[in-house]
């Protein structure tokens, strides 16, 4: 996840969005085929990496690695233990998440910034959706201030 | 330490500082949620970006120095379907956010709530933050 997922749909994240710098807007896209090109690698390396997190007992991280944020996020062998419990509802986010690839990569062939941008929301529900049931579960939306803080 | 490399450095870090985090997180991992705040003050920036939105303010400390603020919002999608628009970041406007702090970065925080110097006040709290009372009923 963070070295091949993440840093693709970064590319594909940041490929579109406005920045607003004292009131005046500027658009942030794609200037040329190449750059064009760049984004749509990075979004068929996510899509196809998809493939990859549906291998069945393939592991989630590096030996040895660890929580990034212990008792808040999961550590990989027990995301590992969630997928084990769940493999469908696992690999269901996975095809989602492929899925959720195809609209971005049509807007990429398109050049159409607009359609990329609304494609890159829909490609976060879909990360989120699945981080807060295979990596941090107990920190689901609608946790209490409180039982969060703890 | 010869001046060239000093100057990477510093180029360097500098980058650092106006970049903002990308990747996701569980929301008590990054922020603080024994650290609410209210932060009034210009709003100089905003990147109308995915998978987050990011706020940046300048408010002014007791001592009379300037602190440099980014706080993450939610995705623009869900800014604008609670009524934010780009247009509405204007030069020089002032604006009040409630959040919760950065955990590991004393400059970050999380918004939840924005409140415009015209009395809109707009949900700009992510998915799966705590649920507090800032978010819509």
């Amino acid at each position: 996840m963070n070295s091949v997922i993440d840093p693709n749909i970064d590319v594909v994240w940041n490929a579109v969005k406005t920045v607003i710098d004292h009131g005046k807007p500027i658009e942030h896209a794609p200037a040329n085929d190449e750059e064009w090109a760049a984004v749509r690698h990075s979004a068929l390396t996510v899509a196809e990496g998809a493939n990859l997190l549906m291998m069945p007992g393939r592991p989630v991280a590096p030996p040895g690695a660890g929580s990034l944020s212990p008792g808040i996020e999961l550590a990989p062998d027990q995301v590992r233990a969630l997928i084990d419990k769940s493999p469908s509802g696992w690999n269901q986010f996975a095809r989602a998440l492929q899925d959720s690839l195809q609209p971005a990569i049509e807007a990429i062939d398109k050049k159409d910034k607009e359609a990329l941008f609304e494609a890159g929301d829909k490609i976060d529900e879909i990360c989120e959706s699945c981080h807060q049931v295979f990596w941090y579960p107990e920190q689901g939306a609608g946790t209490s201030a409180q039982a969060q803080a703890r | 330490m010869n001046t060239k490399i000093f100057l990477v450095l510093l180029v360097a870090g500098a980058l650092c500082a106006v970049q903002p985090a990308k990747a996701h997180h569980a929301f008590a991992a990054e922020y603080d949620l024994n650290k609410p705040l209210t932060l009034n003050g210009v709003v100089t920036r905003m990147e109308w970006a995915n998978p987050h939105g990011w706020i940046y303010m300048d408010t002014k400390q007791p001592n009379g120095m300037v602190k440099h603020w980014m706080i993450e919002t939610a995705a623009p999608s869900q800014l604008s379907r609670h009524g934010l628009k780009k247009a509405d970041f204007v030069d020089g406007m002032t604006a009040v956010v409630k959040g919760y702090q950065g955990k590991n970065d004393p400059g970050l925080a999380n918004g939840r709530t924005l409140v415009l110097k015209d009395g809109r006040s707009f949900y700009i709290g992510s998915v799966g933050g705590p649920n507090d009372g800032a978010e819509p009923r």
